[in-house]
């Protein structure tokens, strides 16, 4: 999102001949499905193939808001925050180490459930790096943990018959043992 | 909450360990489907070693199968590379390359000398053929591996890969001396055991052979002409009846 003087720099630039504003002011306005309006940056809009895909395709106006009904705020602002990083170190020199740095920093206090709402929102924009990054913090974070805590984390039942459950252990018991205890 | 696609949960497995990724067919049938996709297992088998495999002659019939089979069978049939010397495999917890030189693939002293040492084919090998110690004072054997056909970032342990014959002397009175050096700079790991009768340090592998560790080191790689030395030596007194068929590294587990 943008400041004020950096809006009136972007009009000014787009004014034709004539002295008439051009009607594509770089600015992408979607609503989350929680009913607020965020306004996005052209640059960073585009890092998400399914906004991108939205308005290139059957070139939609950007005066359009783009409903995005599976996406939460709050949701929204850690995903816009994380594409306006990326952008604005993408071309730089020191990329790989300022954006690890910045990985840690942004996942420091999520909690694993935090984590998975942002991998669905992620898969569900068609952000590859970002859907990448999170897909990994939560490989990390469910490495070693016994098969109830994957359960638990992930929201899903046991739906296996007490075959099935019992044939899948037994497939591999060497996976089920020395696992992390120090859980909750 | 939001129910996670299963592509999304599949990419997640991938990124963890083949020991991870077995617990979680047992999650819940979304997981299982999920968790034995070829999306995961193609991530798991390293690139390295599909490279090597997908160049030997035993490719095909192993193109075609589905990965997750394709892994575990990688774990337990080692694939014969290079001159028929050296053979890999997956080991199955992590993941990770090991990787083995076969007796013909080692520099052992007087090796060309029928009156020293001679190559016999044993069926239980996997190489086609492994040497005898017939008789000799001079036991020298080395082999000298490079790092780059290993897994990085991982500890590695050298094992001798070896059985005793029955007719056997010399091997109950002098310890051998069995040292791994890596990076020429630190000797990393020297051991010294007398291997008639068993030693306490050595065990009886799947396949029929003993083996005995021999030092560890942590591979880092990314060095180039960065190699690991092991060596057995003891020449101090008349043996005969060791046979050797050769020698492993193998990823360690903590």
């Amino acid at each position: 999102m943008s400041t004020p003087a950096e809006n009136e720099a972007s009009i000014k630039q787009e004014s034709g001949p004539s002295g008439t504003v051009q009607d594509k002011p770089k600015k992408i306005v979607v609503r989350t499905g929680d009913g607020e309006v965020f306004e996005l940056k052209e640059e960073v809009a585009m890092e998400m193939e399914t906004i991108k895909t939205f308005f290139m395709e059957d070139n939609i106006s950007y005066e359009t808001v783009m409903p995005l009904t599976n996406v939460d705020s709050w949701e929204l602002v850690k995903v816009i925050e994380y594409c306006s990083k990326y952008v604005e170190l993408k071309n730089k020199e020191n990329f790989h180490k300022e954006l690890k740095a910045f990985q840690d920093e942004f996942v420091k206090s999520m909690s694993p459930k935090t984590l998975l709402s942002l991998s669905n929102v992620a898969n569900y924009l068609e952000i590859k790096y970002f859907l990448d990054f999170i897909c990994q913090a939560i490989a990390d974070h469910i490495k070693s943990k016994d098969v109830e805590y994957v359960r638990e984390l992930f929201g899903v039942e046991n739906d296996f018959t007490e075959e099935e459950y019992e044939m899948a252990k037994t497939e591999a018991p060497w996976a089920h043992e020395n696992l992390d205890k120090d859980l909750y | 909450m939001k129910r996670l696609p299963v592509e999304c949960v599949s990419q997640i497995i991938s990124l963890t360990s083949p020991r991870d990724a077995c617990r979680s067919s047992a999650v819940s049938c979304l997981f299982r489907n999920a968790a034995d996709s070829d999306l995961v297992w193609e991530k798991l088998i390293p690139s390295k070693f599909k490279r090597i495999i997908f160049e030997s002659s035993s490719s095909s019939s192993l193109i075609s199968m589905p990965r997750k089979a394709l892994y575990f069978h990688l774990c337990t049939h080692p694939i014969i590379i290079g001159d028929g010397h050296t053979s890999i495999a997956l080991d199955k917890q992590s993941g990770k390359i090991c990787y083995m030189v076969g007796a013909r693939g080692l520099v052992i002293a007087w090796a060309d000398t029928p009156a020293y040492w001679q190559w016999m084919t044993l069926p239980h090998s996997r190489f086609s053929e492994v040497a005898r110690l017939n008789r000799l004072w001079w036991l020298d054997i080395k082999a000298c591996i490079s790092t780059n056909n290993l897994s990085p970032g991982t500890i590695y342990a050298a094992y001798l890969v070896y059985q005793l014959s029955e007719i056997r002397s010399g091997l109950a009175k002098t310890p051998i001396v069995l040292r791994i050096n890596y990076r020429q700079r630190t000797v990393v790991r020297l051991y010294s055991v007398i291997l008639d009768p068993m030693p306490q340090r050595a065990r009886l592998r799947g396949d029929g052979w003993m083996e005995i560790e021999m030092g560890q080191f942590f591979n880092e790689q990314g060095i180039d002409d960065d190699v690991v030395e092991c060596s057995i030596t003891e020449v101090s007194n008349l043996k005969s009846g060791l046979i050797v068929e050769g020698i492993e590294l193998r990823p360690i587990h903590m």
